[in-house]
This record gives structure tokens, C-alpha cells and sequence, in this order.
């Protein structure tokens, strides 16, 4: 009896064996050969050149097809002798939230379900920094509210980042600038680098994110702002896209109050540095030895 | 054999108290410097107390002619939207 239920599930066994064999070679003849070599296709940083350069033209293909306008994806790597760092001022920040807008626009981010790489938070100047009785969702007529002070948190860009040593498949590093970027190709979307960060920075998409065409950004970055998919994480990455070819990153250019300022750590004539060196300065959470290059300070 | 006991429960005493006392300067030194940690760049930063930071928020100056309408708050994501 034994024997024969045995003898049964290995000739039901063999009997679909065709079966699946049929269902993924149609499976996969539906597949175009981009989406295979997607698939099939290596860490970006053990890639050769010569592969980078074809992938990011398929990329630039397909994305242009899509969305309707020519895309640039650029792979262009960390400038050397370069270390990004952030200061920002909470005594002149007003909470508009024109950065975290601004942000959205720049970085692609998916307006529905809604990602925002910034989050500005309302605190009680009585209660000095307290994310536990932190407001997101203020809505008031006109910001800053009496009593009331503002503090923008998006990706700290950790020295000692948690999110990278968590994550299974590598798809996480810190480049050579300091910024850290994630891989969208190798990203398996496990969320443990997002229960890893201390700051809340990094965002799941849990639905296909969207982003109308006409407001799509065509510059991009292979590791920061070209359009992603279901499943991913993504996360600040001082607009990678901007940075690299000596720009300001779209928060820093739009704050209507001037209190972000953005430069190179290992320039001792930076803006940033000025601040580091000329006023005590504070980052977020600084027991947990993340050693974030986001620094706040009072200017007043 | 009941001083031998003795003996030994005595030696058992002082090694766990050597233990205590190695244990607990140990704990104490790891604490201290885990407190003294700062930001670590290369260069020094002069870095704020939470207190001396709460006192600079209580002491921010509003700022009434800068009044601006804030931008609409976030919609929070939620995987049973999807």
C-alpha cells in the first residue's frame, strides 16, 4: 500500500514533468532578451565597463520608449577626493516643505502610493528634539507655527551605515563620496536594511510607483533617480545625479530660507566645513555610532 | 573534608568577586567610551548636548515675518493599499 502510493506520486510526478517544462519555456519564450539579461545581470559594481555601457543604453531605450522623452542615465562614478556632507540650520528652517516637493520632483519618486525621501518634522521648541511627540502630518494655515520648530530628516548618509550590513544581497554600499546607493537590479526587497536604519530613510515600494510622463525627470543616475520598480527600497542619495557634476542637490537649491547647505567634507574652504568648524553642530541619534555626515545646528 | 569545603567555597567566593569587579569596571569603561563617541571624519566637530540643544530650540526666536503656506503633509503608504 505503501509502495504503491509512492509508485503513484512519482508517475504524477513524471506526468507534469512536461507539463512545467512546456509552462517555462513559454514563460520564458514571453520574455524579451532585455528582460532575461536583467535578470541574469550582475552587481553593477562587479561590472565591467563595457557591460555598464550596454545595459545603461538599454536602460536609456527603454525608459525613453516608456515615458516618451530621451533619457539620460548616467553611471558616472565619485569625484575624487570627494566626501558629500549636509548642514542644516533648524533655526531658520520654516517647515514648507518645499524641499520634500522639490525632492519628489528631482528623484522620480512615485506620487501614487506617495514616496517622499524627506520628511519634515514638527517638534515643540519646549520639548527641544523629540521624535516621540514629532508631528509629520501638521497642516496649519502658515508655517512656523508659534511654538512650534522644524526638523527635516531624510537618509543621514552614514560613515557607519546599519542599512549596508543587513542587506543579504549586497545591494546596498556606500560609494567613495559617502553617499549611499542602492542597486534596483539587485535589490530583493526584504526590507531589512529599512528595519535597520535608525532615520526611517529608506522607503519600500509596495505598489508599482508611478509618475506621470510629462513630470518624469529624464536626467538620472544608474544608482539614484531612474525610475524603479514593485519591491524595491529606495532612499536619499543627496541627488547622486546633481552631486557628481557639481551641482547642488534640488532641496538645498530650493529652500526658500537658505538653512541647507551642501558641500565637500575634505574641503577645507566648503561652506560645510565653515559650519563644522564654526558652530557645534548636532546629528540624530549619535549613540547608536551611525556617524551621520547630516549635521543640524542653531545659525541664531 | 568539611574545611576543604570551606576552603574551597571561600575560593569560589573571591573568584566571583574578582569576576563582579572586572565585570563591572569593564561595563563602566565600555559605557564611558561609548558616551565620549562623536562623529568621526578626520577633522574635529564641536558637537551639541542634547540639553544645550533642547535650551537652543526653547530659545529660537519665531519668526513671524517669514510666514509661508506649508506644502500639503504625506500621504502614508500602507501595503493594503496596493
Amino acid at each position: 500500500m505503501q509502495k504503491d502510493s509512492y509508485d503513484s506520486s512519482r508517475r504524477d510526478f513524471l506526468k507534469k514533468l512536461p507539463v512545467a517544462i512546456t509552462g517555462s519555456a513559454v514563460a520564458l519564450s514571453s520574455c524579451s532578451r532585455q528582460e532575461i539579461d536583467e535578470y541574469l545581470q550582475e552587481n553593477f559594481r562587479t561590472l565591467s565597463s563595457a557591460e555598464k555601457k550596454e545595459i545603461i543604453s538599454n536602460l536609456e531605450k527603454k525608459y525613453s520608449e516608456k515615458y516618451g522623452k530621451k533619457f539620460i542615465v548616467s553611471a558616472k562614478p565619485a569625484i575624487d577626493n570627494t566626501l558629500f556632507g549636509y548642514a542644516l540650520d533648524l533655526s531658520r528652517c520654516i517647515g514648507c516643505r518645499r524641499c520634500v516637493y522639490a525632492c519628489v520632483k528631482e528623484n522620480n519618486q512615485s506620487r501614487d502610493p506617495q514616496i517622499q525621501w524627506i520628511q519634515v518634522l514638527q517638534m515643540e521648541k519646549d520639548k527641544g528634539i523629540d521624535f516621540m511627540h514629532s508631528d509629520v502630518h501638521y497642516d496649519p494655515e502658515l508655517v512656523p507655527e508659534e511654538g512650534y520648530f522644524y526638523v527635516p530628516v531624510s537618509c543621514q548618509q552614514c560613515n557607519n551605515p546599519p542599512c549596508i550590513k543587513v542587506c543579504p544581497t549586497k545591494a546596498t554600499w556606500q560609494e567613495e563620496d559617502g553617499i549611499v546607493v542602492v542597486d534596483y537590479d539587485w535589490c530583493i526587497g526584504c526590507r531589512y536594511c529599512q528595519a535597520a536604519c535608525p532615520y526611517g530613510a529608506r522607503h519600500f515600494n509596495f505598489g508599482q510607483p508611478t509618475v506621470p510622463a510629462e513630470e518624469i525627470n529624464p536626467i538620472t543616475h544608474y544608482l539614484g533617480n531612474r525610475p524603479r520598480i514593485k519591491g524595491v527600497v529606495e532612499k536619499c542619495t543627496f541627488c547622486i545625479q546633481r552631486v557628481r557634476e557639481g551641482k547642488y542637490p534640488s532641496c538645498v537649491e530650493i529652500c526658500p530660507v537658505g538653512a541647507r547647505k551642501f558641500g565637500n567634507l575634505l574641503d577645507p574652504n566648503s561652506e560645510v566645513r565653515y559650519i563644522l568648524k564654526n558652530k557645534r553642530v548636532l546629528v540624530l541619534k549619535a549613540e547608536l555610532n551611525t556617524q551621520p555626515k547630516f549635521f543640524y545646528y542653531f545659525g541664531v | 573534608m568539611y574545611r576543604e569545603n570551606k576552603m574551597n567555597s571561600r575560593g569560589a567566593f573571591l573568584k566571583k568577586v574578582s569576576l563582579a569587579v572586572v565585570s563591572v569596571v569593564g561595563i563602566g569603561f565600555a559605557g564611558f567610551s561609548f558616551q565620549k563617541r562623536k562623529v568621526n571624519l578626520g577633522f574635529n566637530v564641536k558637537t551639541l548636548s542634547d540639553d544645550e540643544a533642547k535650551e537652543m530650540a526653547r530659545n529660537l526666536p519665531s519668526s513671524e515675518s517669514n510666514r509661508l503656506k506649508p506644502e500639503p503633509p504625506p500621504k502614508m503608504q500602507h501595503p493594503s493599499e496596493d
